[in-house]
């Protein structure tokens, strides 16, 4: 199976990647699988354009294999009207539409199906919960029904309608599944399976939920590819180890249930493994997804699935044997046309992710997916591709600020053909994410502009250059795009100097500190802006106090990162003051006060108060620019110079806002 | 005296329907008794490929025959009896109803028009050579 490819066919650039690879009855045209992603672009739970050009848009990007979101299986699961459901006969011919999108590509679908069983994130809903036993979700703290053996039967042939809905829709096959903790590895594992009928008790009563579910869904649906998601170590007590998993995955494979097993890690407990972020290193639990490798040999492809941000790892796995495949999700959210940009040689234009983890904190919440890095994520049906988008009018653009969203103005607006010049004040581009990379667990915000700058290159950026309004109109530009950030500040407080009160954009410069073990952090983002923040003061060797109005610090920070930022909050010592603000400062001593109560405290020890989000817009040049005549049709403020905001709504603005420029009928 | 007015699939679409899924069935390298009947459950047209078995015919005669008189694909009936012992008994004993895969009613504008029956393999096999024929004169899979 893993022959490699005849130098005469074999790719230049990454051969063992593209080589093709046979998953059962089919032939995948290479080694990248998209693994499955909610996107919640469903229109009313059916196939409609948001949905249908998010599919083409990775097929078109050149992935081979596509596993569909986990398709809903059940009426009374809950989820929103973005959600694609399969249970139902009438969805069949909508999702035929997209298997005939990603197969005119040449790709393969495969849809996924899943329970939740007691596992839930979704709190809009009151969720259905079911479980082999009746133990508590660790995340909702929501107690599951427990199935009875008649509903385990109904369960599993649930499973199987569901599969030969998605045969009957064209697809190429279906992936059941078992891992990170969702129904069927309840089933499977010792720590939330406590039944002592014919469904558990023994390891091989925990596994024949699953080894039943593969059997029957194998016997009606033919020829169809049939894969397996597995956990391969649960992380968490009594649950599943890796030698356990592995003589599973021997098993399903000998007794020939499936063509393929795609590998994951943890439950719901653990739940910041199956998505690592910045904290775990690329290509975190490599060695594990290896030993499936080894013992399950030939047999089926096995795909690995971890932070795998660019082609020269994923390319390392395959090329060393480790895996036959590669699963990729957050790759191919921020940049679908990862596979041709490899493929043809033009990997240094990959935009890579920043495992920020906001697409998962979005859809999670229900929202159509997005990514904090690429605004056309879950908006393919806005607007035509790039490359075709050629403006009816090329005109001269003036952006102002080389900040994230000036920088993705000019990318867009170059592409279309204007004439772009960026006038930038510093001596780099970059904004006020310049430094943020300099920061430990950060360094991959890199990313970012490493993608950017380039991308923006062949436009005029004049660094060092501080717009006036009279360079501005000296200039004579057709559009002017105010893109000039927000300027971070520590409000007015009643302060005597005994103790700094700064804000930072990256480390903590150890000269601006007075005597003191802590840091205070006020906590006015709620986002990584503070998290970056705590990892700096960390990093000089100070204990946190993070201080916050807001029900909790970093209320809106996606889970992975909170949950690892507050594990790191708690091995170094820090605190968190909730509901509170600094008032303060006086004689070395800083107060805090609750913010319902007004009660003070007295925090001594300090040697400086950080300011985080709190900052004021820089937007005032476009006013003056309209009132000395310019039109405000063509003075446009974008991002944080509009008001202060994240990465996201920046980008977000610049690329709609680039869309428009030279095309009438899209004002 | 009332009456109403229903639509039919013609030969000529019965046909064509009938060839797309011969030419699924050679693919998969069956020999496949293949029937299409009108809306009422009347065969309308039929083909015994060569070296398919006798019994084929009459299989995918009932199979059409019930997906039009029920309206619904033939497998799509256990799903509904699986869970319902009167019927789980009792509708498979109806003469000529079939309760597993290889039937599909042929839709147009979400009107049954006909109903096509497919034997001769494994009935996960049976349903995707239906399905081809389905394709092969545009009606959705129902």
């Amino acid at each position: 199976m893993n022959k490699p490819a005849s130098a005469a066919t074999a790719n230049a650039h990454f051969p063992a990647l593209f080589s093709p690879l046979a998953i059962g009855s089919r032939q995948a045209k290479n080694r990248i699988m998209r693994v499955a992603t909610t996107a919640n672009l469903a229109d009313g739970n059916r196939v409609g354009p948001r949905v249908l050009a998010f599919y083409r848009e990775l097929a078109a990007g050149g992935v081979g294999t596509i596993v569909t979101e986990a398709l809903r299986t059940q009426p009374h699961d809950p989820f929103g009207p973005g959600a694609l459901v399969i249970f139902d006969r009438s969805a069949i011919d909508g999702l035929r539409q997209i298997a005939d999108a990603c197969h005119s590509h040449g790709a393969l679908l495969i849809g996924q199906l899943n329970m939740g069983g007691r596992q839930h994130l979704a709190s809009r809903v009151i969720p259905y919960a079911v479980a082999p036993s009746a133990i508590a979700c660790p995340r909702s703290g929501g107690v599951p029904h427990e199935l009875t053996a008649r509903e385990i039967e109904d369960t599993i042939e649930t499973y199987v309608s569901c599969a030969v809905h998605c045969i009957e829709a064209g697809m190429d096959g279906v992936e059941i599944h078992g891992a990170q903790g969702h129904l069927i590895q309840q089933f499977v594992s010792p720590y939330t399976n406590r039944r002592e009928d014919d469904w558990g008790g023994t390891r091989d009563k925990r596994l024949r939920f699953a080894t039943e579910i593969l059997q029957r869904v194998r016997t009606r649906i033919g020829r169809g590819i049939v894969g397996y998601r597995m956990g391969v170590e649960e992380f968490t007590d009594n649950g599943l180890g890796i030698e356990d998993t592995l003589a599973i995955a021997q098993q399903f494979v000998a007794d020939g249930l499936i063509d393929y097993l795609s590998l994951s890690q943890g439950n719901f407990n653990s739940i910041e493994t199956h998505l690592p972020d910045r904290h775990e290193p690329v290509m975190a639990y490599r060695s594990l997804h290896a030993r499936f490798k080894q013992v399950c040999g030939d047999a089926v492809p096995v795909v690995a699935s971890t932070r795998m941000p660019g082609p020269e790892q994923a390319e390392a796995v395959i090329s060393a044997g480790e895996a036959d495949m590669v699963g990729l999700c957050r790759p191919l959210i921020v940049d679908p046309q990862w596979p041709v940009k490899a493929k043809t040689g033009r990997s240094d234009q990959i935009r890579r992710c920043i495992a920020c983890n906001q697409c998962w904190a979005w859809i999670g919440a229900g929202e159509p997916i997005a990514c904090a890095t690429n605004p056309e994520a879950g908006r393919a049906h806005l607007w035509p591709k790039l490359e075709r988008d050629r403006a009816e009018f090329a005109r001269r653009v003036l952006i102002v600020g080389a900040g994230p969203a000036g920088l993705e103005t000019a990318r867009v607006c170059r592409a279309r053909g204007h004439q772009v010049t960026v006038l930038e004040r510093e001596a780099k581009p970059g904004g006020r994410l310049k430094r943020v990379h300099e920061v430990p667990y950060f360094e991959e915000m890199k990313n970012l502009l490493d993608y950017l700058v380039p991308q923006a290159a062949d436009a005029d950026i004049r660094c060092n250059t501080e717009a006036s309004v009279e360079l501005i109109e000296s200039m004579q530009a057709d559009d002017i795009v105010i893109a000039t950030g927000a300027e971070a500040i520590v409000p007015a407080l009643d302060q005597d100097g005994s103790v700094p009160v700064i804000t930072s954009d990256g480390p903590i410069a150890l000269d601006a500190l007075a005597d003191g073990e802590h840091i205070v952090i006020m906590d006015e983002d709620g986002y990584y802006w503070t998290s970056m923040l705590i990892e700096s003061v960390i990093a000089v060797g100070k204990k946190p106090i993070v201080v916050t109005r807001f029900f909790e610090i970093c209320r809106e920070l996606p889970m992975v990162s909170r949950i690892n930022l507050l594990r790191q909050l708690d091995r170094h010592h820090g605190v968190a003051i909730p509901n509170s603000v600094v008032t303060r400062v006086a004689d070395g001593q800083v107060a805090v006060a609750h913010y319902l109560t007004h009660r003070e405290q007295q925090l001594d020890n300090i040697a400086a108060v950080v300011w985080a989000g709190a900052a004021r817009a820089r937007g005032e040049l476009a006013e003056q620019l309209i009132g000395n005549g310019a039109s405000k049709d063509h003075v446009h403020v974008i991002g944080d110079a509009f008001s202060p905001r994240r990465l996201a709504q920046a980008l977000g603005e610049a690329h709609a806002l680039a869309r428009r420029i030279g095309s009438p009928a899209r004002t | 005296m009332a009456t109403f007015t229903k639509l039919s699939i013609n030969a000529d679409s019965a046909l064509v329907a009938i060839q797309g899924a011969m030419a699924k069935a050679r693919q998969l390298d069956f020999a496949m008794s293949i029937v299409v009947c009108d809306e009422s459950g009347i065969e309308k047209m039929a083909v015994r490929m060569d070296g398919a078995t006798e019994a084929t015919l009459g299989i995918a005669r009932d199979k059409a025959y019930t997906s039009a008189g029920l309206g619904s694909a033939t497998h799509a009936l256990w799903d509904m009896i699986k869970n319902d012992p009167p019927l789980q008994g009792g509708l498979p004993a109806v003469s000529r109803l079939v309760t597993f895969g290889g039937g599909y009613p042929i839709l147009e504008d979400g009107n049954i028009v006909g109903a096509i029956g497919v034997s001769g393999g494994h009935y996960s096999d049976d349903m995707e050579v239906a399905r081809a024929g389905l394709a092969a004169i545009g009606s959705p899979v129902s």
